[in-house]
């Protein structure tokens, strides 16, 4: 039995459907992400597991104790919010003492518990200040520390780097993961960003309209996506539809129509004359002047997007756009240009085939 | 004329106005100051003496305490229900909320004599519906004037509450109950310290709603039990006792230091809450000048 077993966890607003026999269980000691878009249930699971509401149905258990039915300030669960929600008329000490102040705990216990867990988040010192004076990164580490100092079974996070700019986001992703693994505690992290999850979790769960789609290590979700709408969840993918042609030595030729084809590399088996959907990542796909004829695929440069460390191409090739993403290295200068001809490549491994594709080609 | 000259005149009006509208007020003060035994503009003499009779003068000093207990008592009771009341309506989510809401506010619109009347006959002669009755014998009594004044009084921190509520962001009291606080404890604990600042307005103005109230409590006081503003009225009907007027000036002088301390709520909170806090006091006071006005 997993630490935590959720098991057709059920929530309905009305005719709504928010979560739908949702199906979960971690480990002892595993990070979580659940990973979606806005309205898929990811922050209603999450408020259900902490008992901020009812379910419909199902069960949420936690070291094998059924807690479906306890209300929240019962269930020893730590939880940081989207908006770190700290008390603004209370202390930084305070707010990290409150949660060992309703456990009643001894004041000399207290202030080591709160002494230690602000040195934990790096904020020893900041005991007296106030949560305005703090910025978002400080006031995110005291969420965190006022979360784990009474030593919960679980902790939940509710998007709760979101609110940070870009480049402290990920500095606390990495502090964050350090600070779970120390500590030990069961962690289920609702995101809507592909990268944090992918970065963060030692799972990820995909979600969409109330139901868990895949739940994987982050790489087998990366590179083998169960359909499109993973594929596209956690990253940017070209999708081609076409009729499996013939098969090859460890994979299979796809027509794609108007003459074009590809080799996908695969050990999925597949009939000949069946439809199927492969996906391919922009940043597989390699992209050289045309020379010849020999290549597989030629395409038109639609448009050139300068990203930084990356540059963006739109390729016109088999009557579709094909995105592709090539690092800015000294040596990837080819100096492919507007409308000029290209030809695309890539290895046939790259290519994930799909199970289906919402929307087809 | 200059856009400077423009801007003097239209100060100038603007402290004429406020002088028509304070002179009337204002002019209790210089008379209760008067050695004469009788009230007249401009006093004459300067003296302490009706200050000394309100405290030897038995027909204050048993209305004083009286309204005291009075004012005081009501501002607890109607501060506490209205803030039970402005939980219920900002929390609960049941179908009749708007009706509720719009009786709860009823003191503030309903004639005042009309409740006069009815409280008057209810408190003295009772209530009996059934086998369930209700008051009979409170007219006369400080518990009869103090459940009168609260219907009154209520409105006030029933608005500055809800007010305070609604600028309370629900998920601190979410994350308490993470925290492990039960939902009195996050009441006590978040809730309340939060919406402080709508809870003192409102017990402020209940206070002073009983304070100066002169309608409902002259129906129900009784020779023996009554108010410093009843009394203040049966005085100046029969004599030109100064006494009233330096009665009147210490009832001034309690509204202002009470309306003196609103002003410094938010000036104490900002400092114990740092930056962020402050406008839920703001908008609490709005909601009172808007009901009130």
């Amino acid at each position: 039995m997993a630490f935590l077993e959720i098991r057709g966890l059920t929530k309905t607003y009305g005719d709504k459907v928010v979560l739908d026999e949702l199906d979960l269980s971690a480990q002892d000691g595993e990070f979580i992400s659940l990973l979606g878009p806005s309205g898929c249930g990811k922050t209603t699971a999450l408020r259900l597991i902490a008992g901020f509401l009812q379910p419909d149905g199902g069960t949420v258990a936690v070291n094998g104790r059924d807690i479906t039915n306890l209300p929240a300030h019962r269930r020893n669960i730590g939880m940081v919010f989207q908006s770190y929600a700290l008390f603004p008329h209370m202390t930084v000490g305070q707010n990290v003492a409150f949660g060992l102040e309703q456990r009643r705990f001894g004041r000399k216990e207290i202030v080591r518990a709160v002494d230690e867990s602000l040195d934990m988040v790096r904020l020893s010192g900041f005991a007296s200040r106030r949560p305005a004076e703090l910025s978002g990164g400080q006031q995110q580490r005291v969420a965190l520390a006022r979360a784990l100092v009474f030593k919960p079974q679980l902790l939940l996070l509710d998007e709760s780097l979101s609110a940070l700019d870009k480049k402290l986001r990920v500095q606390m992703q990495l502090e964050l993961r350090q600070i779970q693994k120390e500590v030990g505690v069961t962690a289920i992290f609702v995101t809507h960003d592909h990268e944090e999850a992918l970065t963060m979790s030692d799972r990820v769960a995909v979600m969409r309209n109330g139901r868990i789609v895949q739940l994987d290590t982050p790489s087998n979700v990366y590179r083998a996506p169960v359909d499109g709408f993973v594929a596209e969840s956690l990253g940017e993918a070209n999708f081609l539809h076409g009729v499996v042609k013939s098969q090859v030595e460890s994979g299979f030729v796809l027509d794609l129509g108007d003459g074009g084809s590809v080799v996908v590399s695969t050990d999925h088996p597949v009939r000949i004359g069946s439809t199927c959907t492969v996906a391919i990542r922009p940043e597989d796909i390699e992209l050289s002047p045309a020379r010849s004829e020999e290549s597989d695929l030629i395409g038109l440069v639609r448009s050139i997007a300068f990203a930084g460390n990356t540059t963006l191409y739109v390729v016109e090739a088999l009557k579709r756009e094909i995105r592709v993403r090539r690092p800015n290295t000294a040596a990837a200068q080819n100096g492919i240009r507007l409308d000029q001809e290209v030809a695309l490549a890539w290895d046939s491994g790259a290519t994930l085939v799909l199970a289906d594709y919402p929307g087809g080609s | 004329m200059t856009v400077r000259s423009w801007r003097w005149l239209w100060r100038a009006w603007a402290v004429l106005a406020a002088a028509v509208l304070l002179a009337p007020i204002l002019v209790v003060v210089p008379m209760s100051f008067t050695n004469s035994s009788t009230l007249a503009f401009p006093p004459e003499g300067l003296s302490l003496r009706w200050y000394g009779e309100l405290l030897t003068n038995p027909q204050w000093t048993l209305r004083i305490p009286v309204s005291i207990e009075t004012a005081f008592a009501t501002a607890i009771l109607a501060t506490v229900l209205g803030t039970l009341a402005a939980l219920g309506m900002t929390r609960g989510n049941f179908p009749g909320r708007g009706l509720l809401t719009a009786l709860f506010l009823a003191p503030l619109v309903v004639p005042i004599i009309d409740l006069a009347v009815g409280d008057y006959f209810v408190w003295a002669l009772g209530w009996q519906v059934g086998s369930v009755g209700f008051g009979g014998g409170l007219a006369g009594t400080v518990p009869g004037l103090v459940l009168a004044h609260t219907v009154l009084a209520f409105p006030f921190p029933f608005i500055t509450v809800s007010t305070a509520l609604t600028t309370v962001d629900r998920t601190l009291e979410l994350a308490a109950a993470g925290l492990g606080a039960n939902p009195l404890r996050t009441f006590r604990r978040i809730t309340l310290p939060l919406i402080r600042t709508g809870v003192i307005t409102g017990a402020i103005f209940a206070f002073l709603t009983s304070w100066d109230e002169v309608v409902v409590a002259s129906f129900l006081a009784s020779p023996r039990v009554s108010t410093v503003p009843v009394q203040i009225f049966t005085e100046l009907r029969q004599s030109y006792d100064p006494a009233a007027a330096a009665i009147s000036t210490v009832l001034l002088a309690s509204a202002v230091v009470l309306v003196g301390l609103l002003a410094l709520i938010p000036v104490l909170s900002r400092r114990a809450y740092g930056r962020s806090a402050g406008g839920g006091i703001m908008s609490a006071e709005g909601g009172v000048a808007a009901a009130a006005g």
